[in-house]
């Protein structure tokens, strides 16, 4: 049995796929049947970790997906970590609509990861980096990321 | 350095490495779901399926003792050991995999076709504060490594990552 689970849905003129789990070899790649006419929305907030037969079994996946219209949505850090490391993890034409940026106090040990979304928070030639957040206790909440590192993916 | 929570899990080539690693992270307190375990959980993932499927499949022999996981926390810090008795690791081949993905790339580095991908080394040493494999030839492998814990990404960076060989040829 898949440590990922799948489930596709229709949605108007978008077909979504939305992963759960975890990313490995058991990744259901031969199962995933997508149309190849439509727009494509890849869900991964409930992705929790790939490993490394995972990272070469998504490669298998996406270079297997034929729409020409495909986005990624809520991208986890361990997925953009791979973005960053693995060159041809996603295909050139895959856009990532949005994505978690990790935030951090070590004093008092809280952790809050935001989402940034393509058009409002990153795009064409911008980039807003919030330095810091306010965690609803009151703590401040520093980035915890290497910047340079962690936006690499977006060549702003 | 002193320790503080411990704890030991038996496993074989079957079990559950999801409910393995949550009962490891929750016996010593940790929340497996959090972010700032991300790479811990990555590591232990890489370091079990390493004994349960690549130990094995190099093995020559049939080994009935389950491997074991040990985890140790202090601080800041979190150990993580594997212990199989196949003794078939290939520290040196190892370092080989680490030292292709960091130079010439993952996706260049890995491996299409074997039944290893040869990344998960490179994952392990991208996450750790310090790796020390220790092998005796047919007899045992033991793997541990240590990582930063409830650290800020910005401090890791400081890190001086090591490499630690422990081993003896098959005449001892």
């Amino acid at each position: 049995m898949s440590r990922c689970q799948y489930k596709i849905e229709n949605k108007g003129e978008v077909c979504e796929l939305k992963l759960v789990g975890v990313i490995d070899d058991s990744f259901p790649t031969a199962n995933i049947q997508l149309p190849a006419d439509k727009p494509i929305e890849i869900n991964l907030n409930e992705i929790k970790m790939i490993n490394s037969l995972g990272i070469r079994e998504w490669i298998k996946f996406v270079n297997s997906v034929q729409s020409k219209n495909v986005s990624i949505v809520c991208c986890p850090k361990i997925f953009i970590d791979q973005v960053n490391m693995v060159q041809g993890f996603i295909p050139v034409e895959f856009k990532i609509k949005s994505f978690y940026v990790p935030y951090f106090n070590e004093d008092d040990d809280l952790e809050k990861s935001i989402l940034y979304i393509s058009g409002k928070d990153y795009g064409d030639g911008f980039l807003n980096v919030k330095s810091t957040i306010n965690h609803e206790s009151g703590a401040v909440l520093d980035i915890d990321v290497m910047e340079q590192k962690y936006f690499k993916f977006l060549k702003v | 350095m002193i320790w503080g929570k411990s704890c030991v899990l038996d496993f074989n080539d079957v079990s559950s490495r999801d409910d393995l690693i949550n009962k490891a992270l929750s016996q010593l307190g940790l929340n497996a779901d959090s972010q700032k375990l991300s790479g811990i959980c990555q590591t232990l993932e890489e370091l079990i399926m390493n004994a349960q499927v690549d130990a094995k499949k190099l093995s020559k022999k049939e080994v009935l003792a389950p491997s074991k996981l040990i985890l140790s926390v202090s601080n800041q810090l979190i150990a993580i050991s594997i212990i199989d008795f196949y003794g078939t690791l290939d520290c040196y081949k190892l370092l080989k995999h680490i030292q292709a993905a960091f130079t010439l790339g993952f996706d260049k580095a890995m491996s299409k076709n074997s039944i290893g991908a040869g990344l998960g080394s490179a994952l392990v040493y991208e996450h750790c504060d310090s790796l020390i494999m220790g092998v005796i030839p047919n007899e045992v492998t033991r793997v541990t490594v240590i990582l930063p814990l409830a650290v800020s990404e910005k401090k890791k960076q400081f890190i001086q990552k090591s490499i630690h060989i422990i081993t003896v040829n098959e005449k001892g």
